[in-house]
């Protein structure tokens, strides 16, 4: 069965709720039992005042008993001239005097005033029965008034009282409602920060994170940290071997080359000297992927530390990468070009080293590739430029391009858009890992004149910041 | 030309040897930074090619006590240690250029040549490429073997382009070889030289204007140094 995912912020609605729910019912019952005891006792004494009264307007005429009906009218009994009023008097033991003779006796005795519920004609009544005595022809005798009188007015005098008690208690409940989430969003701010730092993060960034937080999510965090770090030495250690190895084999490699092409130098027989020229050409490849390797593993971005970077203006290091490379650049019938904004400053945060080797990969890349199946004669042109708060590099070639097809595979590892020339197939690989660390952006594309195109959009480091000493120089 | 190789592995000891032998080079081989530190307080030397993981002494030490005592031998490093803190440490204690394994012979052979070249233009060898020559001694240039009459910054240029042959050069480089503190060079008055000397040279002799960064000048007379490009100084 489909299991929802526990909420904590309904658990905490439920849990500051539902209590709360509960009280406010039984504050609300309680209020309505103690108010419709007040106002029963409050109508109960004005029934009382108002059947008093009826005292007063007993006589006798020749011994016979009246009752002054000419001031006593239904409507001045009641209490709130609501509802109806019955009423019966009579003297005790002896005939009704005046009323509606079928309202009920009051049970058990009458020396006080009792007040009783009956039901007459059809209506709830709330009825007071007293005695008092009387004189009637020199004789005593007891005269017993009822009144009673309909019940409404109590019941909606109680209502009203509750129905605006229920109200105030609801908005209070509503407020309160609204004042919990508030507090429950605002409790759960640092939380939520926590979770979007996570997810603005680029997917190789392992360092721990960082900055203040309440001390109920600092053990989430410290493991969330450990598990980083885990997963940072993990990996660590993967690039070490990848590094160790790479190493290892250099010296190896480096023999064989060397004896190769001495051999080369020493052997007349055509057979041997072609096979002797092979034999260089694997030994150069595997040199030059072993290198490429070992760059690779250094240059995981995952494992570099932004720290390291420094403000530094790539014109050096893009000067610094054509001075290493022109001269097998131009012993290829290639040529170099460098365009950019004399006295422009084109500053970014970099680490100098890498930054070197991304545009030496770029540069080597189109050395190698531009010309397709055979190989490239023409110019290799680096430039840089301000794009917004971006400083582009751009490194294009005039070659033959590449099919739109391969443009999204060409930074996967060890994929060879042309099999055939030389390289490791690590290049753009390296380039695009570069890339990243630097937070840049890397945009391969065919150029509308023919020819293959790599710009790297690095974020321009602002101005107005002290130039920090750069190591490229 | 004598040259001192210091390389613990034999397979690459030898045919550095061989291949710098050829190149004309007298070459005397050790296999470990105190023989070499002994061969090396002899004197005599016009190159050390050093490789850095020495047993007894090693490679960044021996260079320090080299420099310590003044000794000005050009130096090319060659090493498996490929962090370029380790070849950025290498430069700062005094090598001049630097090689990482695996590498091409005809590299280490090139850029022998190039240290030698860039040591001795103090000296009285002439600097050669293709059809050019240039007397260090006499401040001539000549044109298969005929004066080309150049004035004396023309003469400053030309010699440095030939002592960097297939390297780039920097219009700064040139600027900051030319300059003095009463007579500083402009950029403007570079590319007037440069215009002036392929004039009164009259014909293509592999100067190149590398647009944005300076100028090169390729000569076809050294071997062919093919070789991966990724491994240079």
């Amino acid at each position: 069965m489909f299991k929802r995912p526990a909420s904590i912020r309904a658990r905490l609605l439920a849990w500051i709720g539902l209590p709360f729910t509960a009280l406010a019912l039984l504050a609300l019952a309680s209020s309505h039992l103690l108010l419709t005891r007040q106002i029963n006792d409050t109508f109960d004494d004005m029934l009382l005042n108002a059947a008093k009264r009826l005292e007063r307007r007993i006589y006798t005429v020749d011994g016979e008993l009246h009752i002054n009906m000419h001031y006593f009218s239904v409507s001045t009994l009641g209490s709130r001239g609501q509802g109806k009023i019955f009423y019966r008097i009579r003297e005790v033991g002896g005939p009704m005097i005046a009323g509606f003779p079928g309202l009920g006796d009051a049970p058990g005795h009458l020396e006080k005033p009792r007040f009783f519920d009956v039901a007459y004609a059809g209506n709830d009544l709330r009825a007071v029965a007293f005695t008092f005595p009387f004189e009637r022809s020199r004789q005593r005798t007891e005269i017993e008034v009822i009144v009673a009188e309909s019940k409404e007015a109590r019941y909606i005098l109680a209502n009203e009282f509750m129905l605006t008690l229920s109200g105030l208690m609801a908005v209070g409940g509503l407020l309160a409602i609204t004042l919990a989430l508030l507090a429950i969003y605002f409790a759960f701010a640092p939380l939520n920060a926590v979770g979007q730092a996570l997810r603005q993060r680029s997917p190789n960034d392992l360092h721990p994170i960082k900055g203040e937080a309440p001390r109920e999510i600092q053990p989430l965090i410290a493991s969330i940290n450990q598990l980083m770090q885990r997963i940072r030495r993990s990996i660590e250690s993967t690039q070490q071997l990848n590094a160790d190895v790479s190493h290892q084999l250099r010296t190896p490699i480096s023999e064989l080359r060397a004896l190769t092409e001495l051999s080369l130098k020493a052997s007349q027989e055509p057979e041997t000297r072609a096979n002797l020229a092979e034999m260089r050409r694997i030994a150069e490849h595997a040199s030059h992927t072993v290198q490429q390797l070992l760059k690779y593993a250094k240059t995981r971005s995952e494992l570099l530390d932004d720290t390291r970077l420094e403000a530094l203006d790539l014109t050096e290091i893009c000067q610094l990468a054509c001075t290493q490379t022109a001269t097998g650049i131009y012993q290829k019938n290639q040529e170099l070009a460098f365009d950019m904004a004399p006295g422009q400053a084109y500053q970014v945060l970099g680490d100098p080293i890498m930054l070197l080797w991304l545009i030496v990969n770029l540069i080597e890349n189109a050395s190698v590739h531009a010309g397709g199946q055979v190989p490239y004669r023409g110019s290799i042109d680096l430039a840089l430029a301000r794009e917004g708060d971006a400083v582009v590099l751009t490194v294009s070639d005039r070659g033959t391009g590449v099919s739109e097809a391969t443009l999204s595979r060409l930074t996967e590892r060890f994929y060879r858009d042309n099999p055939h020339a030389p390289g490791s197939g690590l290049g753009l690989a390296i380039v695009e890992q570069i890339a990243t660390a630097h937070t840049a952006t890397l945009h391969l594309a065919n150029r509308p004149g023919g020819g293959f195109r790599v710009a790297v959009a690095f974020p321009a480091l602002r101005e107005s910041l002290p130039d920090a000493p750069s190591r490229a120089s | 030309m004598k040259a001192l190789i210091v390389e613990d592995n034999d397979n690459l000891a030898r045919s550095i040897a061989a291949t710098l032998s050829e190149a004309g080079f007298t070459i005397v081989l050790v296999h470990d930074g105190v023989a070499a530190d002994h061969a090396l307080a002899q004197g005599g030397f016009d190159l050390l090619v050093l490789d850095l993981g020495l047993p007894e002494l090693d490679g960044i030490s021996l260079l320090r006590r080299l420099r310590h005592r003044n000794d000005r031998i050009p130096v090319l490093i060659t090493s498996a240690r490929d962090s370029l803190d380790q070849r950025i440490l290498g430069l700062e204690e005094g090598a001049d250029d630097y090689l990482c394994k695996p590498f091409s012979l005809d590299e280490v052979s090139a850029r022998a040549r190039a240290l030698v070249r860039r040591a001795k233009h103090f000296g009285g060898d002439s600097l050669a490429c293709g059809p050019l020559e240039f007397f260090p001694d006499a401040r001539e240039l000549r044109l298969e073997g005929e004066p080309v009459a150049l004035h004396r910054r023309e003469l400053e240029v030309i010699e440095y382009l030939m002592i960097n042959q297939n390297r780039l050069v920097s219009k700064d480089q040139i600027i900051e070889r030319l300059s003095t503190l009463d007579e500083p060079v402009t950029y403007a008055a570079v590319e007037t030289y440069i215009s002036r000397i392929r004039k009164k040279i009259g014909r293509e002799f592999g100067l190149k204007t590398v647009r944005g960064l300076g100028y090169y000048l390729e000569c076809k007379n050294h071997l062919d140094g093919k070789s991966y490009l990724d491994c240079k100084k």
